[in-house]
């Protein structure tokens, strides 16, 4: 058993660094092999999931979650991160399809977006004081030169169309999340937001500004 | 030599690795301290004690502007000041007899308690204060206290931890003011010295501070490692006193975009050219040490001592500023003055 875990840590450690270097190779043999990785490729969104959360973590400890609930909304979080991950790989899997006029398995398109997470395994280095905010940028592009290796390996284009592709994917995301992503995340925060005892969880700014209207008034 | 070049590496890389992780870990005690993880939760009915307004302090105990001092990131506890900071504020004292001058506030902690205080760690800064006093400044103190106040700087200026962290800097200055009898709601001037983070520090405090004493607050930046903090608008008027051998301040007119003269929409911009931010260049001077802002044995053409200058100058904005203040009579006690002592 306790081999087994470490072996299986070992290749989850060798895959994400694998994409981390952005080598294709990694791409390919998760798409190529039908079955091959699948909880491989589910843990690394769930730790990226669970960095993300903790980087951004501040919300919930300016809001004064208790540490059952603290821990109970970072779960929750998680959850909900992974559900973004399955809705940006459908949408992925759709663009490729449609552009490269191709028949993708969905499944094998999952699990390469899935591993185009690894660079949010660094979520976490958000929450340091100034350098984190630049963090954050430096990550969401990692993410795009990801997605963009693994367009190029799988669907084997060029630079330009692996660009359009991702590029797509985000835009589309961008506005499925304003059309249709408002209610159903409203639906999703409501639970999280019932978890975290907070009715009306507001952001860290929100709260400092009650704070000092509060003192400033007589 | 490959070995001694690998061994080199690994130890840089270590060293970041321990950067990383103290960078983590500094904003979880102002997170804490919110949170209430001691034990206590921070309540604004609390902090402000409605119930409790303080008595006016008896007139002959009120002086005409108050001076809080708040240092540089070399320090472990507020009575523990590096010794040329030490001959700077008797330079001030003797300068301007007339002030009330405040120097128990330590800027880089939300509940004033000093490194070497109740913590968790405290065996630790203890050991690197002991050091300190006993062999000066080395690569110890310089990695161990210097890097925490360093970190605690960027938290202020952060904009996330920045509020938070400055709240809980403001109420202990408001409760160092009323222990020095600072009079409550008479609009009497506050003037903050920040020298180098703590420049940062009293220019984020502002927006508490501001209406919790309920009188107007300077900010004198000696060599002030300033960020954008917005804070900036509440202060009544910034001079930043610089020495054009001090790379360091110059670093944090780099380091915040919303420093750069093309963001001219930011606070900062904004307030500078509305006039209420001055900078004055004190001449051939460095951040600190030998040929810093507080050298005493450093002179200048004329003859006075790179201290003595920045004391001068210090001191001559302090009273042409407090004029503009003259103070308001106290009648009753104010609404604003509910700070326990």
């Amino acid at each position: 058993m306790g081999a087994e875990l470490w072996d299986y840590f070992r290749e989850l450690l060798a895959i994400v660094q694998g994409v981390l270097q952005l080598n294709p190779e990694v791409f390919i043999r998760a798409f190529s092999y039908p079955g091959a990785m699948p909880e491989l490729t589910l843990a690394v969104v769930f730790i990226a999931g669970l960095s993300v959360m903790l980087g951004q973590c501040v919300v919930l400890i300016a809001n004064r979650v208790s540490r059952t609930r603290f821990w109970a909304s970072i779960l929750l979080g998680v959850i909900r991160y992974v559900l973004d991950v399955l809705i940006m790989s459908t949408l992925f899997w759709l663009i490729a399809n449609l552009i490269s006029r191709q028949h993708f398995l969905f499944l094998q398109t999952v699990r390469v977006i899935c591993l185009a997470y690894a660079p949010y395994w660094l979520g976490f280095l958000v929450l340091m004081p100034y350098l984190g905010l630049l963090v954050d940028r430096l990550l969401k592009l990692y993410f795009f030169l990801t997605l963009l290796v693994a367009a190029q390996a799988i669907l084997q284009v060029g630079f330009w169309s692996g660009v359009l592709i991702s590029s797509s994917a985000f835009g589309v995301l961008a506005l499925v999340d304003l059309l249709v992503g408002h209610p159903l995340t409203h639906l999703v925060d409501h639970a999280v937001f019932r978890v975290s005892g907070a009715h009306d969880q507001r952001s860290a700014q929100e709260i400092y500004a009650e704070f000092a209207s509060q003192i400033t008034e007589p | 030599m490959l070995w001694l070049f690998s061994q080199i590496l690994a130890l840089i890389g270590l060293g970041l690795l321990l950067v990383t992780i103290a960078a983590l870990l500094a904003p979880f005690e102002s997170l804490g301290w919110w949170a209430g993880w001691s034990g206590k939760k921070v309540d604004p009915e609390e902090l402000l004690e409605v119930n409790k307004v303080v008595p006016p302090p008896p007139p002959e105990k009120i002086k005409p502007y108050y001076v809080v001092y708040l240092s540089g990131i070399g320090v472990a506890s507020a009575d523990g000041l590096a010794p040329e900071e030490v001959d700077f504020l008797d330079e001030v004292r003797r300068q301007m007899p007339e002030a009330e001058l405040i120097e128990d506030v330590f800027p880089y902690s939300v509940t004033n308690n000093p490194l070497t205080g109740q913590r968790t760690l405290r065996r630790l800064w203890r050991w690197a204060r002991k050091f300190q006093i006993q062999y000066g400044e080395t690569i110890i103190s310089m990695v161990l206290i210097n890097l925490r106040n360093f970190l605690q700087v960027f938290v202020s200026s952060d904009p996330r931890y920045g509020p938070l962290y400055s709240l809980g800097v403001a109420e202990e200055i408001g409760r160092a003011l009323v222990r020095h009898n600072y009079p409550l709601g008479t609009r009497t001037p506050v003037f903050i010295i920040g020298f180098s983070g703590g420049g940062q520090v009293g220019m984020g405090v502002a927006p508490y501070l501001n209406p919790l004493i309920g009188g107007p607050v300077h900010l004198i930046s000696i060599g002030g490692f300033l960020s954008d903090d917005p804070g900036v608008q509440q202060l009544h008027h910034l001079l930043h006193l610089y020495g054009h051998r001090d790379r360091l301040q110059a670093v944090s007119a780099i380091l915040w975009n919303g420093r750069w003269p093309i963001n001219f929409h930011s606070p900062w911009n904004r307030m500078r050219s509305s006039g209420r931010i001055t900078f004055r260049d004190l001449g051939p001077i460095d951040h600190r040490g030998s040929g810093g802002y507080f050298d005493q044995f450093s002179l200048l053409k004329n003859g006075m001592s790179f201290c003595e200058h920045t004391a001068r100058e210090t001191c001559a904005y302090i009273r042409q500023a407090a004029a503009e203040h003259p103070p308001v009579a106290l009648v009753q006690p104010c609404p604003t003055a509910q700070i326990s002592q």
